[in-house]
């Protein structure tokens, strides 16, 4: 599904991702751990397309289109979803209404027909259900004024309503108390099928104890420096970084890189 | 209530424009509210010209009585595409606990210039809510002047200004707090393409005996392009010391972390930009009570900016 290779980015003369090679398939969740500023969330923007970061190498296939060819839109509308470790404040706009004006844009663009108000409702009122959300937030503006619980539960309302191929869910546990991050892992593992994939970005393997990864890799100073399978994440939670992050110091320093 | 035509009234004054209006007008109307009375639905006001080079005074009068409350909506509105010059002048008598909402949407063909002045008098524990919506006419000039001569007044302006190509629009707003315990707010929004050009000027009095006075105002502008222009200036004469006065002006773009947010969502750029700029301006909006209007500058709004904006969820 998603193929990344050789991908360094960074923005003016400041290189961020240093060469990142990542392969995701259909049906698989691969989670991406590492420390504070190693790259995760730049790794996740730049799939999604965001503009200040200046790709200088290597590329992303996603189902066989070149996502670097595309414009955020167009890759939400191929299925690319990211769930935003800050999500952002849009004073002025209901949830309702944003969450509208995405799934119509979106059909509009793969050449579906609208959806029905009543079906759009009724769509909306069964995901609140999955996410235990309440009543009274449709109509409250697009994460203005809400908690950070709140925030990260709207990103995965959002990702329920669109039903993407792929889901990066950068830090969604940040800010989640322990029954929402139940809640929430939960709803995520429910839509998650053989077609769809998911990458989970975290510091804890707290949220890898509900959603369940294939993949483990850990990111530090713009690389990939390890890949496992899920035991790679509690051997981490044990022993933290320093283990491995000298390691590939040591590797990059002999090598000047 | 009686509605009639034009009728003469004072209005002393020094401005060369109402004097001018005061002597050659011989249109408009004259609107009285008995006491008590409350007026369900809004009053529409359609002043429209079919001439050619339309050179018009219109002269109004409202009168509110005691405890009485009503809406307005009115429209200036020429109905040829030839040049328009059109005065209007309205006073708004607001006697002791009254309710009031002017809506004015300004939406005239592109040959149109308009210079409207209100002056509003308000008594003791009463309300005047004026909303200026500004989409059309190559020139608009707006005076809104406020008098509050009893306890507990309150003055509420909202303004929302849609300018694209080389149209240019001016807000004056005086409040003059003669009385205490009263309160002012002004929220204007003005969003600025193409080569439109924007000014707001917003004059707040506070006389010595005005204490415990809280007055409020914002302007906040978009540019939405290179050639635009904003000139905003706020003008505090504060003579009293027991009071609470802000004002504040912003100038920018859009939110690029908003529109990526948008865009990462599937909604395409165009949409995105004008969902944003809808957002911007809908807080003004939404303060409006008769959903007529709000649904019209919804449209309006969406038109200028070219896109299908569907807010019925
Ligand atoms: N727009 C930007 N401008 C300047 N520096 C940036 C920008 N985006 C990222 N960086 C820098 O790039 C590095 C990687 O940032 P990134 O947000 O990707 O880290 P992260 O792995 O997600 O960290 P965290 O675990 O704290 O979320 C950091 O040093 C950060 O300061
Ligand atoms: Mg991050």
């Amino acid at each position: 599904m998603l193929k990344v290779k050789n991908l360094k980015a960074g923005i003016e003369d400041s290189q961020i991702l240093k060469g990142i090679n990542l392969e995701v398939n259909a049906g698989e969740v691969h989670a991406i751990m590492g420390p504070n500023g190693s790259g995760k969330s730049t790794l996740a923007s730049v799939i999604a397309g965001k503009e200040e970061y200046e790709v200088v190498e290597g590329n992303i296939d996603f189902e066989g289109d070149d996502l670097l060819e595309l414009s955020p839109e167009e890759r939400a509308q191929k299925g690319v979803f990211l769930s935003f470790q800050y999500p952002v404040e849009i004073p002025g706009i209901s949830v309702s209404n944003f969450i509208k004006t995405s799934i119509s844009e979106q059909r509009k663009a793969t050449g579906m027909k609208p959806m029905t108000t009543k079906d759009l409702l009724k769509m909306m009122r069964d995901k609140m259900e999955l996410l235990n959300i309440k009543n009274g937030y449709l109509s409250r503006n697009m994460n203005e004024g809400f908690s950070g619980g709140e925030k990260k539960r709207n990103e995965i309302f959002q990702m329920a309503m669109l039903e993407p191929k792929l889901s990066i869910l950068d830090e969604t546990d940040s800010g989640l108390d322990i029954d929402a991050l139940r809640i929430v892992a939960n709803g995520v593992n429910k839509l998650k099928n053989k077609n769809n994939a998911t990458i989970v970005i975290t510091h804890y393997q707290r949220l890898l104890d509900y959603i369940v990864p294939d993949f483990v890799h850990v990111l530090h100073n713009g690389r990939i420096i390890k890949s496992g399978g899920k035991k790679l994440a509690l051997e981490l939670e044990e022993k933290g970084y320093d283990w491995i992050t000298k390691e590939a110091d040591n590797k990059w320093d002999k090598l000047k890189i | 209530m009686s509605i009639s035509g034009f009728s003469e009234f004072e209005s002393n004054t020094n401005d060369s424009i109402l004097n001018l209006n005061k002597s050659l007008s011989q249109n408009g109307f004259t609107i009285s509210i008995d006491k008590n009375t409350v007026v369900e639905s809004p009053i529409e006001i359609l002043f429209i010209s079919t001439t050619e080079t339309n050179f018009s005074q219109y002269r109004n009068l409202i009168s509110i009585a005691e405890n009485a409350e009503v809406k307005f909506v009115e429209r200036i509105q020429n109905l040829n595409n030839s040049s328009s010059f059109v005065n209007n002048f309205t006073r708004i008598n607001c006697d002791k606990n009254t309710k009031i909402e002017y809506n004015k949407i300004q939406n005239n063909t592109s040959e149109s210039q308009l210079i409207d002045t209100v002056n509003v008098y308000q008594e003791q524990d009463s309300t005047c809510d004026i909303n200026t919506l500004i989409f059309g006419g190559s020139f608009t000039r707006n005076n809104l002047n406020f008098e509050q001569n009893g306890f507990n007044c309150e003055s509420n302006m909202n303004g929302v200004s849609v300018l694209d190509n080389n149209q240019l629009a001016d807000n004056h707003t005086f409040v003059d707090h003669k009385s205490a315990n009263c309160r002012s707010n002004e929220m204007y929004k003005g969003i600025y393409l193409d080569n439109s050009k924007g000014v707001f000027n917003g004059k707040i009095m506070v006389r010595p005996d005005a204490q415990k006075i809280d007055a409020f105002q914002s302007n906040n502008n978009l540019l939405l392009s290179e050639n635009s222009s904003i000139d905003s200036k706020p003008q505090l004469e504060i003579y009293a010391d027991d009071v609470k006065c802000s004002h504040g002006c912003t100038i920018g773009q859009l939110d690029d972390d908003a529109l990526f947010y948008m865009r990462s969502r599937g909604i395409g750029i165009e949409e995105a930009k004008a969902v944003l700029t809808y957002a911007f301006a809908s807080e003004a909006i939404e303060n409006i009570s008769v959903d007529q209007v709000k649904l019209l500058s919804k449209k309006l709004l969406a038109q200028k900016l070219n896109v299908e904006l569907d807010f019925s969820v």
